[in-house]
Order: C-alpha cells, then sequence, then structure tokens
C-alpha cells in the first residue's frame, strides 16, 4: 500500500463516464491575462530521498531539497526530498505530460471528493477537449478521499495492490522517464506528494526582490532552465487567489468564471494524518494567511 | 515528531576489544555436495518465512493506520478552535473565562488600497482588503502581534512597491486597520459588524529591516480612534494584562483567542510544552493562517504570556510555538511605559 497526496491545484476529472484522472492546470509562465499574471506554478513530486531507489528523470528538473524540520523547541532534523518536476510545456498545445503511479486496484473508490471540494460544473466549467494541462494522472482504482491541510485541502489516493517496487512513469511526449522506490514490503507505506504550486521551499527574497522565487536555491546538481523570470509579477485576484488558473482547462478560457469560486469549509474535513517531510514543513510555516490557492477540485 | 521511516534492520556491531590477529589462511576444503540440494531447501524455508513476516509486517502497519486514523477520529472534532460566543467550555479554559478575555482581541487587516500605489513605479500589490492577522489591545491605543505580519516578502503575497522595492514595515502599517468584533454572535447565529480602527503608527517591530536576523518575532502597533465616536479601542475593548515573566511550568493552562484562517474569532485551548530560548510551544492547540500574533494566555489568569507565530502541530506530532513574554519583554521599550 502506498499513498499519492495531492495538494495545490488538481482538478480530479469524472466529466465522461469510465474517465477518471487527475488534470493538473498549466501554471508555467504565460498563465493569466497579460497584464494580471499569476506566479508560476510548478507540477511535482516530492518523495523523501530514502524513499528512492534509482531514477532517471530528466535531470535538470530534479533536485534534492533539505527540509529542515524542529522536532523539539531549537532542535532540527534536516531531511532530504527529491523534487521531480514536470517539464514546462514548449506551447500551451502540447499534451499534457503522463504521469501513471504503480496501480493493479481496478476498482476506484470516490469517498468524499463531492463534498470536500469545490465543484467546478457550477461555475459553468466545461472541459476542454484540449485542456492546457501539464499534466494527467490516470486513476485506475484506489480510493479518493479529502483531507483538511492548514486551512486548505490534501487530497490522498491510497493504493493498495501494486507492482513492487513502486515506479512512477513520466511521458512528456519525446521521452519516459522513470522514479523508482525501494522495495516497500514491511515498511511504513510511502508517501509520494504530487504538488501544483508556487515554488514553497524557496527562500523568500529580500526587500528589492518580488516576493516571489525566481530559482529553486540551486545547490548540487542545478536546476538549469528552471529559473522563473516571468514569474515575476502577481495582482490581484480577488478572493480567486489563484484558482482562475483552472481556466487553462475550461473550454472558454474564461478566467472571469473562477473569480469567486464557493470553496466548502477545509474545517468540516477530517485532518490530514502524514509522515512526509515535505508536508510536515509546509505545516510549520509562520501563520499569516494562506491564499486560496491550495486546493484542488472535482 | 518522528519523521523517520519504519526503522530497517541493521546487523549488531561486534566489534568489541583488539582485533584479533589474523591466523595463516587453512588450504581452502572443498565443498561437499549434497545430492538432496538441502541448501535449496533451507532457501526456500527461508524465502517463505520472509515472505510471511513481510506480510504480517505489512497488516500490522496497515492496522497502525487504520487505528491512527480511527484515534484522531475520536479526538480530532473536540480539539478544533471554536467560535468564542458559543464556545462549550470544553477546551480546557472556561466559559467565563473567555468571555472575560476575548474582546480586546482583534484582527490586523490590510485596508482597500484602490486608487493607492497608481504613481509611476508603483505597484499595489496584491493584499488590499485581505483579512491578516491576529492581536491583542495592551494599552488603549497600542495593540500586540507578530512582527511578521509586516514582512515585505512572502511566498504568495505581494505588498506594495516602488520602484520594484516593497515599502517598508513603517509605511505598510499605516495601511492596515484593527478590526474587533468580527465574531458569530452566540444568540442570532450572524457574524457581528465589525469596529474597526486605523493603525497610525509602527511602534517596534521585530524582525525589521535594521535587525532581519533578529529571532524575537513580534510588532506593537499604534491605533487611531474610531471614524463614528471617536474613541481609542482600549476604552471600547478593554485590554490584556502582560505577565511580568515567562510561564515555565510544563503543561500549564494556555489559551489562544484567534482568528483562524482569517475566519470569525474563535478560541482554542491546550497545555504548554516547552520554554525554551524565548520561545514557547505547544503542542493540544489548534491554529491556521490567520492565528499569527494572536495572544498566548495563561489559561488561569489571563495574562499574556507570548505571541503566537508558527504552526507545526500534527496529529502525528509536533508542535505550535510563540515567542515569550519575556523575550519580548527584554526588546520592548513600550511594555516598559506600562
Amino acid at each position: 500500500m502506498y499513498t499519492v497526496n495531492f495538494i495545490g491545484l488538481n482538478y480530479f476529472n469524472a466529466c465522461k463516464v469510465g474517465e477518471r484522472d487527475v488534470l493538473v492546470p498549466n501554471g508555467t509562465p504565460g498563465s493569466g491575462k497579460d497584464d494580471d499574471q499569476i506566479p508560476e506554478h510548478f507540477a511535482s513530486l516530492f518523495i523523501e530521498e530514502d524513499l528512492c531507489a534509482h531514477d532517471d528523470w530528466w535531470p535538470e528538473h530534479k533536485q534534492v531539497r533539505p527540509v529542515r524540520l524542529e522536532i523539539k523547541l531549537g532542535e532540527f532534523r534536516t531531511a532530504n526530498v527529491i523534487e521531480f518536476r514536470i517539464p514546462a510545456k514548449p506551447d500551451p498545445d502540447t499534451e499534457p505530460a503522463g504521469v501513471r503511479f504503480s496501480c493493479r486496484d481496478r476498482t476506484l473508490t470516490n469517498l468524499n471528493l463531492d463534498d470536500g471540494l469545490p465543484k467546478l460544473q457550477t461555475m459553468g466549467f466545461v472541459l476542454d477537449d484540449r485542456p492546457d494541462a501539464i499534466a494527467k494522472v490516470p486513476l485506475p482504482g484506489g480510493a479518493l478521499e479529502v483531507f483538511r491541510f492548514g486551512g486548505a485541502t490534501l487530497v490522498r489516493w491510497v493504493i493498495s495492490d501494486h507492482d513492487d517496487p513502486i515506479t512512477i512513469t513520466a511521458h512528456d511526449g519525446k521521452a519516459t522517464r522513470r522514479v523508482v522506490l525501494k522495495e516497500s514490503d514491511g515498511q511504513v507505506p510511502a508517501e509520494i506528494v504530487f504538488s501544483n504550486t508556487v515554488d514553497l521551499l524557496a527562500p523568500l527574497m529580500s526587500p528589492g526582490g518580488n516576493g516571489q522565487s525566481r530559482s529553486m536555491g540551486v545547490q548540487s546538481g542545478g536546476m538549469a532552465g528552471m529559473n522563473t523570470d516571468a514569474a515575476g509579477s502577481m495582482h490581484n485576484h480577488g478572493s480567486a487567489g489563484h484558482f482562475v488558473l483552472y481556466a487553462k482547462l475550461d473550454k472558454d478560457r474564461n478566467e472571469q468564471k473562477f473569480e469567486s469560486p464557493k470553496i466548502p469549509d477545509a474545517m468540516k474535513l477530517k485532518p490530514a494524518l502524514f509522515s512526509n517531510a515535505y508536508l510536515a514543513y509546509l505545516s510549520s510555516l509562520d501563520e499569516t494567511p494562506d491564499p486560496p490557492c491550495s486546493g484542488g477540485c472535482c | 515528531m518522528n519523521y523517520n521511516q519504519a526503522a530497517k534492520l541493521t546487523p549488531p556491531s561486534h566489534t568489541r576489544g583488539p582485533a584479533p590477529v589474523p591466523a595463516p589462511a587453512p588450504a581452502p576444503a572443498p565443498v561437499p555436495v549434497e545430492p538432496y540440494g538441502r541448501q535449496d531447501l533451507v532457501a526456500g524455508a527461508m524465502r517463505k518465512l520472509l515472505d510471511q513476516r513481510a506480510g504480517v509486517a505489512r497488516s500490522l502497519v496497515e492496522i497502525d493506520e487504520q487505528l491512527e486514523y480511527l484515534f484522531y477520529d475520536l479526538s480530532s472534532r473536540k480539539d478544533d478552535p471554536q467560535d468564542v460566543e458559543t464556545y462549550d467550555g470544553t477546551l480546557g479554559v472556561t466559559r467565563e473565562f473567555v468571555n472575560d478575555y476575548e474582546r480586546p482581541i482583534g484582527q490586523l487587516q490590510w485596508i482597500d488600497l484602490t486608487g493607492r500605489f497608481q504613481g509611476s513605479g508603483e505597484d499595489q500589490g496584491n493584499v488590499s482588503g485581505q483579512r491578516w492577522g491576529s492581536g491583542a489591545l495592551i494599552s488603549d491605543d497600542l495593540f500586540l502581534t507578530a512582527g511578521h505580519c509586516f514582512r515585505q516578502a512572502f511566498r504568495s503575497w505581494r505588498v506594495p512597491q516602488r520602484n520594484g522595492m516593497p515599502i517598508s514595515p513603517a509605511e505598510i502599517a499605516p495601511l492596515m486597520c484593527v478590526c474587533f468584533n468580527f465574531q458569530i454572535d452566540g444568540e442570532t447565529g450572524q457574524t457581528r459588524p465589525e469596529v474597526c480602527y486605523p493603525v497610525i503608527e509602527l511602534v517596534e517591530c521585530s524582525p525589521s529591516p535594521d535587525d532581519p536576523n533578529a529571532t524575537v518575532d513580534y510588532a506593537i502597533v499604534r491605533l487611531g480612534r474610531d471614524e463614528k465616536n471617536g474613541t481609542l479601542p482600549g476604552k471600547m475593548f478593554g485590554t490584556l494584562d502582560v505577565a511580568k515573566t515567562d510561564l515555565t511550568v510544563k503543561n500549564a493552562s494556555l489559551c489562544i483567542i484567534q482568528h483562524p484562517n482569517r475566519e470569525e474569532k474563535k478560541v482554542e485551548a491546550g497545555h504548554l510544552l516547552e520554554t525554551r530560548n524565548g520561545r514557547i510551544a505547544y503542542n493540544d492547540i489548534g491554529t491556521f493562517g490567520g492565528a499569527s500574533g494572536a495572544p498566548i494566555l495563561n489559561g488561569i489568569t489571563g495574562e499574556i504570556v507570548g505571541v503566537h507565530i508558527k504552526g507545526g502541530s500534527l496529529p502525528i506530532g509536533g508542535f505550535n510555538s510563540g515567542t515569550t513574554i519575556g523575550a519580548i519583554r527584554a526588546k520592548s521599550k513600550a511594555l516598559v511605559k506600562l
């Protein structure tokens, strides 16, 4: 058994009979209106280094990102989390990268997505035949449940039956890349994070910066080509925050439909349980408010 | 919190005492060939037992996970913040306590910036009108909150800028106001009308541009009079007392009255885990984004013993934390004058 934990902007698609997947709106540069940019969002897997056996991910889109966790007051532990980013699309019409997780479950159980996530259809959303998604994740089986994560939501996909070792593949139309986890027998179930958010691990810019990350804080290995100069300007999207990025999947590409989303009260959900270091880090930040950005949709 | 994965089996250490002197290696004896394949049988049996062991271990892990979920199901609901006026008295402090101390606690908000920062090289940012943090009145016009509420850089927010530079904390503060009474009316179930006061001055703030690495996180702002009655907020909503010294008694009762998720005022309570190096930790008090700056109250006396800063308390462990009042007192000139 293992889990995939979705945070950020992810659309759980069940529009057509037999269709079950997650569509990840493309938040790479060029998002939003010309004069009203939303900061760059990255679709990434975050997996603790200890869990990874080997991979052949795009080297320029992979980085070990140390996460510092406070175990007791003033006592810290550093956990290495590997970020595997989905490469940016060359243009909006490019097919989304197909991201597949080992899964032999053939029945998909939806425990509470309809109650816990906002419904795009009620906002006039019509799924485009060629949505501008950066990634598409098939959901062949398992169980989906939405939890509270801070003031937002996290959708957990539990996969009970799968090949071992667990393998994640991503195909961008040209190449297929893999991440293979260590054998899972007898271990605590692996927790994988699939995220579509701004870069939440980048150090905050000092005065003179723009409040947004322009790079991933390059360490050994580098992340050439992943700078985010176009992410600089960010304007007020009202109560919608980054929610309007869902327009990337809409037939009309109309952001106005998504400017006043009705978001179910996350406080009514069960809090998420997890041991993933990246999620633990996100839970330990200063408690200034988050913009209404980090919820999935169905 | 133990973030480690399950311990992996490692061979025991057996290097004790001086290393033995190596004897001359004997000539290798011929390995007897067992016609019935005994080694295969043993290896097969071992594989079977290891498979069984793995199966049992996997089942135990799954059972443990289910137990964890069920346990949290049982206990979580009562541990969420509750609206101050409908508080049921079960979180660890009494209803009377909450009634006595909730009024001077307010919400820091950005004012409507429409029409401002329209000049050349100016940018309004994306914070206009946003509900921001929490805090408490400590005198008729002084409001204690978190220093990082006046920070110039955030991950997803952008404060107003001039020529590509965020404005200073001293300039940020007067673009905010503090609103009281933003809470659910216990009788009607409706949100009460807020009463807002302008921030007119950032009196103290740490960290600051002059001392960006300061570890003490707090701020004190001065509030003006309300437009309608011309009164100072303390005259209308009262003030809280500030403790003279740190609270250091483990398991001491604590209460945080806050605006979690930027919503109406709520109460949570729990116990002190630890006080160390100017910080106070607690792991059974639920807080959320927007609670930054909320006063940490002594659950018996109602005195402010700290300012809430960070999350981190999770169902599986971890803790939330704030700045101790001792650390603030060591730095603040305004508190000395109170």
